[in-house]
């Protein structure tokens, strides 16, 4: 996964005057992580096998998507 | 329907089946990914853009920028004996069957639609083990890849990856794909064929600006060993310092020494280096992605 470039988290990061120092970068540190697994999983294997594994990773994602770039 | 498709290096052409990269201009896009929803993509139809988009991407991946340090597929011989080629298909209509990307609203970017790209391809008769699918879309612009998923019942070349067994395997199954944007510059063709390139059974290249799951190039503990691991009779020492860059306290990641200490491997975050064309993949990626080619070029 291409990595997010300085110029993006920035933008992102001046989405949320009102988040405490450090949170929307720690947050997007997470957010990089779980998209950079998510093309780990063999997209074919991960429907029959490990789908279970992989859930609370996606749901996390989930999370950190519609706080980053939702609200 | 018009079909463009060009040969832009032959590779070996004594083969029946050489070592194929593809690029091919995207027809539709799943709009948001795995909705089952579809828009058509403007990549057909502006030819020059796409052809611009594969110069660089092909220049990238075979160390021809201004300046580009990386020369890997130069270095070890392997450039002469891979062949790429490019598609362009016109006046298709917009189908499940002619969208090989997603747009990932969650991911923020594009998202290869592998199994599609494989079909599509072979319609016109290409077989390719990595495919680029070249996108304009207006939403996203951030790649992404998917690695091979190996013919593991097929032939290969044994190795050990410390004191793993693995196999460096000449057939895929599905081939290794990559979502790339047509405006797509820095080192971002090269570092996604890294991943594509891998496999999802004998080794796996990870990105390393993240604290990444263990991978070939990424490894995880705390205290950081002063060996990164052995790869068959080669010993890789492991990379202190993160290219300078460091390691964040609370990773438990480390990565393999680097061959250019100065700067962040191509896994990593190319564009925090003060050059990005002068990364270069740390010494393990090298080495293993050089012994995976060499295998299937040989094949």
């Amino acid at each position: 996964m291409e990595p997010l470039t300085r110029a993006e988290r920035d933008r992102i990061i001046q989405r949320h005057p009102n988040a405490a120092p450090g949170e929307i970068e720690a947050d997007l540190d997470e957010y990089e992580r779980l998209t950079s697994e998510f093309f780990r999983q063999d997209p074919d294997r991960a429907l029959l096998e490990i789908d279970a594994a992989v859930l609370p990773a996606r749901q996390r994602l989930t999370e950190l998507y519609r706080k980053l770039f939702e609200r | 329907m018009a079909v463009i498709s060009n040969v832009i290096r032959p590779g070996d052409q004594a083969k029946p089946d050489p070592y194929t990269i593809c690029f091919v201009a995207n027809v539709a896009i799943e709009a948001p990914w795995q909705s089952r929803q579809f828009v058509a993509d403007a990549m057909p139809n502006d030819p020059a853009a796409f052809d611009a988009a594969v110069q660089y991407s092909v220049d990238c991946l075979f160390g021809a920028l201004p300046g580009q340090a990386e020369q890997l597929l130069s270095d070890s011989g392997l450039g002469s004996n891979i062949r790429v080629v490019s598609l362009l298909v016109t006046g298709l209509p917009v189908s499940a069957e002619s969208a090989l990307v997603g747009e990932a609203t969650v991911i923020q970017g594009l998202a290869p639609r592998r199994n599609e790209m494989t079909s599509f391809v072979r319609r016109f008769n290409i077989e390719a083990d990595v495919i680029f699918a070249v996108s304009a879309s207006t939403r996203f612009e951030r790649a992404a890849a998917y690695a091979t998923t190996d013919d593991d019942a097929g032939p290969g070349v044994p190795f050990v990856l410390s004191g793993r067994q693995m196999v460096h395997r000449t057939r895929y199954l599905i081939p290794g794909t990559v979502a790339l944007h047509k405006n797509s510059r820095s080192l971002t063709p090269l570092h996604e064929f890294g991943h594509a390139a891998a496999s999802f059974t004998n080794g796996e290249i990870t990105d390393l600006y993240t604290d990444s799951s263990p991978a070939v190039n990424c490894l995880r503990g705390r205290p950081i060993p002063n060996q990164f691991a052995t790869l068959d009779n080669a010993t890789f020492a492991t990379d202190r310092t993160r290219d300078g860059l460091g390691y964040p306290n609370d990773w438990d990641s480390y990565h393999c020494e680097l061959v250019d200490t100065q700067r962040p491997a191509v896994m990593d975050n190319y564009f925090k280096a003060d050059n990005p064309l002068l990364c270069r993949h740390d010494a393990i990626t090298r080495r293993f992605l050089t012994d995976r080619l060499l295998a299937k070029v040989r094949r």
